[in-house]
């Protein structure tokens, strides 16, 4: 039986490579990290439990303001007839696009001196005093602007799914609109917002960026920051302690995860009826529609559109300290940044790692989505659903745990071959390949769910082999869902922050590290001008992908929809 | 409560669902509308039930008007009660507080309330189910939650969208029951919505026949199987030949002599049918069996013999391919396969053919 055997091979080969890929580095880190007297030591330090505080605090505040903004847009553009709602909810998903370091960035020049622009306000931070950002409230506020869309994309998805029957029956039954919101459309979203924040909760809980740019000047370090700052105190030596304070990081997100799943599976949420895909309420407004619907606007954009222009203001203005004028105007910081060996590096770095990691993960997806769709005996299928999970981890949980544990695993030299990965670019791209296996492998598992089995079947019966009927068959119908998460896999580790900043050395920046770095450094103009570069480009691909790939394979992108 | 509707329309992006449909239903009077998928049923039912507006003509319940004529009266204030074809219960709330939402929204007292649902719970005989969620139902005890909240209101007018659609055939019998007995005590008027025939003369008091967004006919069970106005009509309901015909002379009221593929007889028509061509519509009753053709007869040959129902069936295929089934007499000898045989009109139905089929139909 040839056939079976190709099937067998190619299906264990698929799973042992996720496995090594995404469990082994989370096994070596708990084996680290279960010496009693170790987590004892490490538990003693008050300032590991007082880390611990502030993650929870800034999380929590971070994911409330997330729910408040998320859940009160995607209200408003799903249940009234505001003007501009589409524009609206493009402004709310546009955090999506920017990575978080760089949102800092733009938002301490919000109140910086290029545009003036919060002076105008009267809200202008005085020369020589401090930015109020640089505080656990600076840290909640952006860490709810990061992750707003998250809460947006789940309720609105919620909206859209409520059958418009279930509204109509309220309307009949003499239900006003102020009652049929309460009691009708909002239990309904209820799940949706519950797992709108716990999966902001735990991004926030495992968030670098945002937490290292404003909380160091502050003295305020979270967990990650705490573990990021010890292991570039203290080198390789004190791996041993951020073991056990990732696995504590681990355990709390890990409660996250858990509420989120216990939400959307629970069963008396599941909603009966088919879904409309148009909203199922429409309040009209009247005459407050255009005032309110400018409100909303303004502070829309006030979430990313303004930091950004005045980011880019700041990159384009002569010396810090100065507003942008004609006279001030310069192009000198993108120049000098450009010419600065490192960064020119970096950016080279940066494309390489995240395009290569993209390319490996769109071809691993496939035939690990096959294999475990369309396994014939059920152990296999079962194996690879628990690999799914299995898989989701390293995503879910916060970057410094991956890197912690990747380190572990790779500080020695590779058994036979004798290759040491530490310190190298491997180690990099080993690390995303593992952090975003699940972009890569959810969209085509859903490409190929709805793809009939006859389809194979008849290829089968046709007597094609498996090898053959994976490469004919399967692959051309998944493919513009695989290059659609390929996409998405190299957006997110282009601009990469977490777990390059644990793992990168000299020679192996990525951009996300020298944006980190010349901002840390004093050389906000160069940092500005960098970011700039980073989001053209962004923006750039995002939107020639969009234009290119085929409308099915469009929703995978998460502006697509 | 008596629902007239005047020449009403509902036009999505220029394409008219409801295209001018008059009707008018009877204060406890149970009418079903029926017709092919897409001909504006539930768009018909959405307007009476005050879902969709008009974009022209009106409706009044009771003499009152509601849409089209002065101010739009919403669904909440117009005393209806309603069952979706996916029953909309509310998954968040149990049995108890699907049937009594209405009651709550009206500001009912609580005692009241719950001897009301108790009562609506209990003609559908889901008693003990009232503490239960929507996801712990089986499909057929959903769909009497989806009618006890409907009757918790003892609403004046129920509105009911292909009810049984979703449901195991086994129950549909039982359930089509229930809804004549219901319709029985309550007195209320029904509005019933299906594209199944059978539900539909089971049911109906009258049946109104819809195609594309018009009402083609409405009338009595009996009247829609025996007489259909048009060739749609005759098509839709019934197992039987539509043959083109000469409409010679008037016999008598109601009567009329045709010439049908050579052959004549005197059938029944519409009192003011004209003469001309039109189409004589046959029913297996209608014709009778000769062994042999000769001329004066219709021609056929014997395409299929079947055993059914306690006779033999012989199924005729006429001259341009339509095919008639004849039931033949017990002690009767059966044809042989393919035998030329001749067939006479004792009665029939005169439609008025060629021509195109007329538009709605006013009560
Ligand atoms: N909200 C709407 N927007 C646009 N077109 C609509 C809408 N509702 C109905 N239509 C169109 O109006 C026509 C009539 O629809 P309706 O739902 O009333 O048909 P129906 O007779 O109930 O069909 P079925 O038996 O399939 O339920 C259809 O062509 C449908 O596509
Ligand atoms: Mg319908």
């Amino acid at each position: 039986m040839r056939r079976a055997g190709a099937e067998l091979w190619i299906g264990l080969a698929a799973a042992a490579l996720v496995a090594a890929l995404s469990l082994l580095p989370l096994l070596r880190l708990a084996v680290e990290a279960v010496d009693p007297e170790l987590v004892r030591k490490t538990l003693s330090s008050p300032a590991v439990w007082r880390a611990l505080g502030r993650s929870l605090e800034t999380s929590l505040g971070g994911s409330v303001i997330a729910l408040l903004l998320g859940a009160g847009f995607a209200l408003a553009v799903g249940l009234t007839n505001l003007p501009a709602r589409r524009m609206l909810a493009l402004a709310v998903m546009l955090p999506l696009l920017i990575p978080s370091q760089i949102i800092v960035l733009a938002w301490i020049e919000l109140f910086g001196p290029a545009t003036r622009l919060l002076s105008l306000l009267g809200l202008g931070v005085e020369a020589g005093t401090t930015n109020p950002l640089y505080s656990a409230q600076g840290i909640m506020l952006l860490l709810g602007v990061e992750q707003a869309p998250i809460v947006f994309l789940a309720v609105r998805a919620a909206l859209l799914a409520t059958p418009r029957d279930l509204v109509e029956a309220a309307r009949c039954a003499g239900a006003g609109g102020g009652r049929i919101l309460g009691q009708i459309v909002l239990p309904l979203t209820l799940p949706a917002l519950g797992a709108g924040f716990g999966l902001a909760f735990v991004a926030c809980l495992g968030n670098f960026g945002i937490a290292a740019l404003l909380g160091i000047p502050a003295r305020y370090a979270t967990l990650p920051v705490l573990i990021f700052q010890r292991l570039s105190g203290f080198g390789t030596s004190i791996l041993a302690e951020a073991a056990v304070m990732a696995v504590a990081l681990a355990l709390v997100a890990g409660l996250g995860v858990l509420g989120v799943t216990w939400i959307s599976r629970r069963r008396d949420s599941a909603v009966i009826g088919s879904a409309s895909g148009a909203d199922p309420l429409r309040f009209d407004l009247g005459r407050w529609a255009m005032p309110l619907g400018a409100l909303l606007l303004a502070a829309a954009l006030l979430m990313t559109a303004i930091p950004m222009a005045a980011l880019a203001a700041t990159s384009v203005t002569r010396a810090y300290g100065l507003a942008l004028s004609s006279a001030t105007f310069t192009l000198d910081h993108y120049a000098r940044a450009l010419a600065v060996p490192q960064t020119a590096r970096a950016l080279w770095n940066s494309l390489w790692m995240s395009g290569l990691s993209a390319l490996l993960l769109a071809a691993l997806a496939i035939p690990c989505a096959v294999a475990g769709l369309w396994a014939r005996r059920r152990p296999v299928r079962r194996l690879f659903g628990l690999l799914g999970f299995v898989a989701e981890l390293p995503y879910a949980l916060p970057g410094v745990i991956l890197g912690i544990a990747a380190i572990l695993l790779y500080l020695r030299p590779l058994p036979v071959v004798n290759v040491t990965l530490y310190g190298t670019a491997g180690l990099i791209v080993i690390a995303y390949l593992a952090r975003f296996m699940p972009l890569a492998l959810r969209p085509v598992q859903v490409a190929l769910l709805q793809v009939d089995r006859v389809l194979d079947e008849a290829a089968q019966a046709a007597g094609a082999r498996y090898r053959h009927r994976l490469v004919s068959v399967a692959a051309p119908l998944v493919l513009p869902s695989a290059m659609a998460g390929a996409l998405v896999v190299f957006l997110t580790a282009f601009n990469e922050l977490t777990v390059s900043a644990l793992l990168w050395s000299r020679g192996n920046e990525t951009v996300g590290i020298v944006i980190y770095f010349l901002e840390e450094g004093g050389d906000t103009p160069g940092a500005a001008a960098v970011s700039m570069i980073c989001v053209a480009f962004v923006f750039a691909l995002a939107a020639l992908a969009t234009w290119l790939l085929p409308a099915p394979a469009r929703r995978v992108l998460p502006w697509g929809r | 409560m008596r629902i007239e509707i005047d020449s009403v329309s509902r036009v999505f992006g220029g394409h008219a669902a409801v295209d001018g449909v008059s009707l008018t239903v009877g204060s406890g009077e149970f009418v079903v509308l029926l017709g092919p998928s897409g001909c504006g049923k539930t768009t018909l039912l959405r307007l009476i039930a005050g879902l969709e507006e008009p974009d022209g003509g009106a409706i009044r319940l009771d003499g009152r008007p509601v849409a089209g004529q002065g101010p739009f009266v919403g669904p909440g204030e117009r005393n209806i009660g309603i069952v979706f074809q996916s029953y909309a219960l509310w998954p968040h709330m149990t049995v108890a507080g699907n049937v009594g939402f209405a009651l709550k929204v009206r500001g009912l007292p609580r005692a009241e309330r719950e001897a009301r649902i108790a009562r609506a719970l209990a003609q559908v005989g889901l008693q003990d189910h009232g503490r239960r969620f929507p996801f712990q139902l089986s499909g057929g005890q959903r769909q009497r939650v989806a009618v006890a909240r409907c009757l918790a209101m003892s609403p004046p007018i129920i509105l009911l969208d292909e009810p049984l659609a979703n449901l195991d055939p086994n129950l549909r019998g039982a359930v089509l029951r229930e809804f004549r007995q219901m319709h029985r005590e309550l007195r209320s008027t029904f509005v019933y919505v299906t594209h199944d025939q059978a539900e539909a003369f089971a049911l109906a008091d009258r049946i109104a026949i819809m195609d594309a967004g018009r009402v083609i006919q409405f009338a009595p069970p009996r009247e829609i199987f025996e007489e259909p106005r048009t060739a749609g009509v005759a098509r839709f309901v019934g197992s039987g030949a539509l043959l083109p015909a000469e409409l010679l002379a008037r016999t008598s009221e109601g009567r009329m002599l045709v010439r049908v593929l050579g052959h004549q007889a005197v059938v029944r028509c519409a009192g003011d049918m004209p003469t001309g061509s039109g189409m004589l519509c046959l029913k297996r009753r209608d014709v009778a069996l000769h062994r042999t053709w000769e001329p004066g007869l219709i021609e056929a040959r014997v395409a299929d013999l079947r055993y059914q129902g306690g006779g033999e069936i012989a199924v005729l295929a006429l001259p341009d391919g339509q095919e008639i089934e004849v039931e033949l007499g017990r002690a009767e000898p059966a044809p042989a396969m393919g035998a030329r045989v001749g067939l006479s009109a004792r009665d029939g139905w005169v439609i008025p053919g060629a021509v195109a089929a007329r538009a709605s139909e006013a009560a």
